[in-house]
């Protein structure tokens, strides 16, 4: 699958949640992330309410911490039901519910707990995305 | 909103980044490519706050969003 982009590569992708509410995003293609990402307010519309963290107390067994560029943060871990780039599709996805800042302008960062074990090249020159699956999940 | 009413009008994503330039909005999709990916449909909501755009789409189970723009500042993620 051939996915053209202009400044960064982004592609279309489908998540179904465990409720069976569907949303779908421009999504970031970030190879360097280790899980990907979606808003707190989308993971809890899709049917996981254990992105919220109500006890500021008491650590919930689904809290990860992780490290950016700028220093720790924290956010909640969930598995979503089933995520798809066109044909490309995997289920159970883990994802953290966190809330990238809006200038970014992405809501959702396709990290590597969806892209591995796919085949994916990012080629800036030809700026197009090339995805698809590996012998092994076809 | 545009003029015209919502999810009556079917656009192309490139008209709809042009009507509501650097706004978030949220589209019925109705057209994909041979890749799947969405290239038109029908915008329900669009707004400069993301947060205020989920309030408008609560009700919609199938539904695509997207910022209609580039990022103004350079990207560290």
């Amino acid at each position: 699958m051939r996915i053209p982009f202009q400044r960064f590569p982004t592609v279309f992708v489908r998540l179904t949640g465990r409720n069976g509410c569907l949303r779908e995003y421009r999504a970031l293609v970030s190879p360097a992330t280790e899980y990907c990402i979606l808003p707190k307010v989308d993971a809890y519309r899709l049917g996981y309410p254990e992105a919220a963290r109500d006890e500021p107390v008491t650590e919930p067994p689904n809290l990860f911490r992780g490290v950016t560029f700028n220093g720790y943060w924290e956010g909640m871990l969930i598995s979503v039901k089933e995520v798809a780039i066109g044909g490309v599709s995997r289920t159970n996805v883990d994802f953290i519910a966190f809330d990238l800042p809006q200038v970014a302008t992405f809501d959702v960062i396709l990290g590597r707990s969806f892209l591995n074990p796919s085949r994916l090249a990012i080629d800036y020159a030809g700026n197009e995305i090339r995805i698809g699956e590996t012998e092994e999940k076809r | 909103m545009p003029a015209s009413s919502p999810e009556t009008r079917e656009a192309t994503f490139e008209q709809i980044k042009k009507e509501h330039p650097n706004l978030w909005v949220a589209v019925t999709v109705t057209k994909r490519d041979e890749n799947g990916q969405p290239v038109a449909g029908k915008v329900v909501a669009d707004d400069a706050d993301r947060y205020r755009l989920r309030d408008q789409i609560i009700m919609h189970n199938d539904i695509c969003i997207f910022f209609a723009g580039e990022p103004l500042y350079p990207l560290f993620l």
